[in-house]
């Protein structure tokens, strides 16, 4: 026992670098061994999955990309599986985003290739307006002139040339606003699509926004949430899908014990130490 | 010429130069080090470049520079194909643009019908349609109509405008949407009638009618090149103009001027907070007053812990009075130790994004990998050339610690 004790004073010094180690195999194991567990979808989930289920069919999806690749180990997982959700019930879409420039690229890339097993084809079944910066103001003038916003595609062609364009013009033809980002972007969907279009608005977000986005779904400003890699293992398991989410949820699963379990052992070290007969050790 | 590469070895490149960022990125994980500040350059570079490039491509160049530079219009018709209609031939010969014009003979057949049009015009403002007539007729008129179905009232509208016949040779109409022609029933959608802009869709056919006048005298009309057009904004450039005076800040003697850039910027972005505030804020404030009594009893305790939590937290951050008295301590205290209580979530949340991060980049290291090897082989490559990188690392900081102990 006594030896125990002093190695968990001990441990208190432990060059950081084998925890960071320790952090690695336990992440890198599972994944290997590409081992699953069960996900029990959370209601924050359920109902962003039963907003894109009751989305209309004469309207859109519009899928507000604004994240980078800083983020994208949360918000990817999150967009992959409501795109393929999006694509399953063939429900068209429209990307856009108003701060990050890199969301746009990638959300195409995965419609692109998503799309490919499910016939999806480019102007017909989804659309990419592209990054213009701006805001709440910027969504505002969307809401009331979607054409007026954005004038061509990132491919520079007109709206009007676009098929499924025809019929997106206004607020009124989109019937899901799905944001996912790592930032505090919902306030300026909250102000314009909730507030003034009555256009209902669900977040696949990053984990450590999650306590802020409550109250919002708290006053129903927000239909539901994607909180984090969990969010998108929940909703894959809703899909029955075996994505990253999935696959990465034994890892992080792991890997939160180890933390639990190493901050376990520092306090007790550090309890240790503190005491009187601990001079001794 | 550049070399042709087949695409699965292109995606196999950036596979590897991808895997390589990515490990030599982690081996600060290690320590500072040479190779790291290396990649990272690199990347901000890249994303900076990109994001510079973005900017350009896809918002100052179609959202500001061609709308002041550009009539931003859309071909009504062109006039290039043989039309299958009565008193209308293709001419080869007299032609605005294109391949060939309509020739029309008004006497043969006096009301011409276009239903191949583009439905959606988008928001234009005015219309350019080139015609040619071969010979004066003083007295002669064409009507010509606009006929559409409104997609928002499903009813049909028509806008009408008048075009006289005196002239000769080529004439360019420039129609005024607002101003020239007289309107039947509801034309724009009812959403996006706000602001200068409207949008006509549902647009079914094109009427060019001729006079009595026109038919009698026997005019040859040539129709050619006819567009919607939103025209030129040019007031964009006040854009331009009020984003330099922003830089007139690194000038002493007017960086006066960059304070009515930045207090326009700030009256503006005033007025929209106030107003986000009360959209925002708003429904929440109205959300949180819950009912404890007459509810359903697990409501209730929800709602009870909900409201205690709330008037907690806040008697926390209420500093009017000093946090002595027992009524005002103990909630008080009791708040604090709910925010460190969502900070610790926070916290917890945080940890979960930086693994997921982590997740995402083993994914695409060994899950990605191109190779038709086993996955057990693939971490083992993966895990290999980590071992290089770190190792290369590893000299890197040596190498700077006897670099630094030298001089």
């Amino acid at each position: 026992m006594e030896d125990f004790a002093h190695w968990l004073v001990r441990f208190q010094d432990i060059d950081r670098r084998y925890i960071y180690l320790a952090v690695a195999a336990t992440l890198t194991l599972p994944i290997v061994l590409q081992l699953r567990m069960p996900q029990i979808p959370t209601p924050p989930t359920q109902a962003a999955f039963k907003a894109v289920e009751n989305v209309p069919d004469e309207k859109v999806v519009l899928i507000a990309a604004d994240f980078d690749t800083g983020t994208v180990g949360e918000n990817g997982p999150q967009l992959r599986t409501v795109l393929e959700h999006l694509m399953r019930r063939k429900k068209k879409f429209v990307i856009l985003s108003l701060i990050a420039p890199q969301g746009v690229t990638i959300a195409e890339l995965y419609s692109r290739t998503i799309g490919e097993k499910y016939g999806y084809k480019y102007g017909r079944d989804y659309v990419n307006l592209g990054y213009l910066p701006g805001g709440a103001p910027t969504l505002e003038r969307m809401g009331r002139s979607v054409w007026e916003t954005f004038p061509t595609d990132t491919k520079r062609i007109p709206l009007s040339e676009l098929p499924m364009m025809r019929q997106v013009r206004s607020a009124q033809d989109i019937g899901l606003v799905a944001i996912f980002t790592g930032s505090g972007v919902l306030p300026s969907y909250v102000q314009t699509f909730w507030a003034q279009f009555k256009v209902p608005l669900i977040e696949g977000c990053t984990g450590i926004i999650v306590p802020e986005l409550f109250p919002y779904l708290e006053a129903k400003q927000l239909v539901g949430i994607l909180p984090g890699l969990k969010g998108a293992a929940e909703y894959e398991a809703l899909l029955q899908q075996n994505g990253l989410g999935m696959r990465g949820m034994v890892a992080q699963s792991v890997a939160h014990a180890l933390v639990i379990i190493l901050i376990l052992l520092g306090n007790l070290g550090m309890w240790l130490s503190r005491r009187p007969s601990a001079q001794r050790l | 010429m550049l070399p042709t590469i087949a695409e699965d070895r292109l995606l196999a490149a950036i596979y590897w130069l991808g895997a390589f960022c990515t490990l030599g990125i982690l081996t600060i994980l290690y320590a500072e080090n040479r190779l790291y500040r290396l990649l990272e350059h690199f990347f901000i570079g890249l994303a900076v470049g990109y994001g510079l490039f973005i900017a350009i491509r896809d918002v100052l160049e179609p959202v500001w520079w061609r709308a002041m530079m550009t009539e931003s219009s859309g071909v009504i018709a062109n006039f290039d194909k043989s039309p299958n209609l009565k008193g209308v031939v293709l001419d080869r010969t007299i032609k605005r643009e294109g391949d060939g014009a309509w020739r029309w003979s008004p006497r043969e057949s006096p009301r011409l019908l276009l239903t191949k049009v583009p439905t959606d015009w988008g928001t234009p403002n005015y219309l350019r349609l080139w015609l040619r007539s071969d010979k004066v007729v003083p007295d002669g008129m064409l009507t010509f109509r606009i006929r559409l179905r409104n997609p928002d009232t499903q009813k049909d509208a028509v806008l009408t405008a008048q075009l006289p016949t005196n002239f000769v040779g080529w004439r360019q109409f420039v129609l005024d949407l607002r101003r020239d022609f007289r309107i039947t029933g509801e034309p724009y959608r009812r959403f996006e009638k706000v602001g200068r802009y409207r949008v006509l869709s549902g647009v079914n056919a094109l009427e060019l009618i001729a006079n009595p006048a026109v038919q009698q005298a026997g005019v040859v009309i040539h129709l050619d090149d006819w567009r919607h057009c939103i025209g030129y904004r040019w007031w964009w450039a006040f854009a331009f103009v009020w984003g330099l005076l922003f830089y007139t800040v690194l000038i002493p003697r007017f960086a006066w001027m960059s304070r009515m850039a930045l207090s326009v910027l700030m009256g503006l972005g005033a007025g929209y907070t106030f107003k986000a505030f009360v959209l925002e804020a708003g429904p929440q404030i109205y959300s949180s007053i819950k009912p404890v009594l007459g509810v359903p009893f697990k409501t209730a305790v929800n709602n009870a812990i909900f409201v205690t939590v709330l008037l907690c937290v806040m008697t926390y951050f209420f500093f009017s009075i000093e946090h002595r008295h027992p009524a005002i301590r103990a909630p008080a205290r009791l708040g604090r130790w709910l925010l460190m209580l969502t900070f610790g979530i926070v916290f917890g949340n945080t940890v979960m994004g930086r693994f997921s991060l982590f997740i995402g980049r083993l994914d695409f290291l060994i899950l990605q990998n191109p190779l038709t090897i086993s996955v057990a082989w693939k971490a083992l490559l993966v895990m290999t050339i980590a071992f290089a990188l770190f190792f290369l690392a590893y000299l890197s900081v040596r190498w700077e610690r006897q670099k630094r102990r030298a001089t």
